[in-house]
């Protein structure tokens, strides 16, 4: 038996459902969804990309009103969905949640490549090339195609700007542009 | 009063419960970056203490793995668009790995084999065979967030901790004199394991867990990988190396939600 035998009574009785009720539902249903239980307001997260804007709104095309830069330390004041109201040392704005991490980042990003916000830049990234051991051991191995075949795959890579990932995100509603 | 709040409370919750479960890709969203992140972090703290190898190291060995992965996969398929397409889906599931100090690229191989990999340092590839056998980006993105997890989470380097060659290593790429075949040993170590031997089971199993959730933070459909190796392990009857280095398809599906085809 799921529910005991006193509230099968009650239920047969004609429930009154108030709109002000509804709405109260309705805004715990928003205000709490499965799943988001594990962010919690109080939480310390910490910023991972080189450079990380605090936003005004909830919404990745929202002004930006402060940037922290690798690894500050955050706490969540608020969620809503996927995204978080954080407060660090004295500035404070919404955040993507899959742009914070739970544990303190130990190692810088590479620069250039995962700054997100206002600092994007259309400018080409220079490839970073093989290491030197790499490149000794492809001569070691007679693979100096295969040496040839990655400079042309690095230079590709490097060719996609942050701005063109930025306007694929956004077209394609990926990430913090989800609909 | 009372109960009737309760009651429109209750109801309103369950209402949201039952409606969110019909859209995973909207419900799970906070649980998926969450797992995510949980996961390869707690996973990275672990392999990265046990490894103690620096980055600069890391991407060493990843690179000369990549040598070998483009040796004995026909060479770099050098299709623009297609390297264009594989590098805007990975970069963008990339971005929300927990390892951001990695340059992430994202290649193609030239063989008709269905099969990807990822090199240590942040380098994936897949093969042409796969790749023209993923024209959906969900499926595509799942199959590439499996390989990122592989890579976020060390799984190739981590046996690397209790090798006696990783002095060798160390000193081979902080100073060139040392002796080169220590450093070859490990790579070729690396690669067998990559290539040849494939990661336990287990390890496969966590790759696919969590780039499900990665696809999923990232707005790809969760069901993504499941409909990709649903695809493949149709062709596994007609096609000679079908994800040969990794566990049986349907082990893997048994393991995966029932997530619905992209």
């Amino acid at each position: 038996m799921l529910l005991p035998s006193r509230t099968l009574v009650q239920l047969t009785k004609p429930v009154r459902f108030p709109v002000l009720y509804a709405l109260i539902a309705l805004a715990c249903a928003i205000a709490a969804p499965p799943g988001y239980a594990e962010f919690s307001k109080g939480d310390k997260v910490w910023s991972k990309h080189l450079e990380t804007a605090l936003l005004a709104e909830p919404s990745p095309l929202a002004a930006s009103g402060a940037v922290v830069g690798f690894a500050e330390k955050l706490t969540i004041k608020e969620i809503r969905g996927a995204w978080l109201r954080v407060k660090a040392d004295d500035v404070a704005g919404w955040v993507f949640s899959g742009n914070v991490a739970t544990d303190k980042p130990k190692l810088a990003p590479a620069a250039g490549f995962t700054t997100l916000d206002a600092s994007q830049t259309n400018t080409v990234a220079a490839a970073r090339p093989l290491t030197p051991a790499a490149e000794q051991y492809a001569q070691n191995l007679g693979a100096g195609d295969a040496q040839a075949d990655i400079d042309w795959l690095d230079a590709e890579s490097a060719a996609l700007t942050q701005l063109d990932l930025t306007s694929y995100m956004s077209e394609n509603r990926k990430g913090e542009y989800r609909e | 009063m009372k109960r009737g709040a309760l009651l429109a409370l209750l109801v309103g919750c369950a209402v949201a419960q039952g409606a969110l479960a019909q859209f995973p890709g909207l419900g799970d969203i906070g649980s998926a970056i969450s797992k995510v992140k949980k996961t390869a972090d707690d996973t990275a703290k672990v392999a990265k203490g046990a490894s103690g190898l620096s980055l600069e190291e890391e991407i060493a060995i990843g690179d000369a793995v990549a040598i070998d992965i483009v040796v004995r996969y026909g060479g770099v398929w050098r299709d623009a668009a297609a390297t264009r397409r594989v590098n805007l889906i990975g970069r963008v599931l990339a971005r929300y790995a927990t390892r951001q100090d990695l340059e992430w690229r994202f290649g193609l191989l030239d063989s008709m084999a269905i099969n990807a990999f990822s090199a240590p340092g942040g380098r994936v590839f897949i093969t042409r065979g796969l790749y023209e056998l993923l024209p959906n980006d969900d499926e595509l993105a799942g199959v590439l967030a499996h390989e990122i997890m592989h890579i976020d989470q060390r799984h190739a380097i981590s046996n690397i901790a209790h090798d006696e060659f990783l002095g060798g290593v160390a000193g081979l790429v902080a100073d060139n004199s040392a002796t080169f075949a220590q450093f070859e040993q490990v790579v070729g170590g690396v690669t067998n394991e990559i290539l040849v031997s494939g990661y336990n089971p287990d390890t496969e199993y966590e790759a696919d867990a969590g780039g499900r959730e990665l696809a999923n933070v990232s707005a790809y459909a969760p069901g993504g990988l499941r409909a990709a190796l649903i695809q493949v392990d149709s062709l596994s009857q007609q096609h000679e190396e079908v994800f040969s280095t990794h566990p049986p398809i349907a082990s893997r599906l048994e393991r995966l939600p029932a997530d619905p085809a992209p």
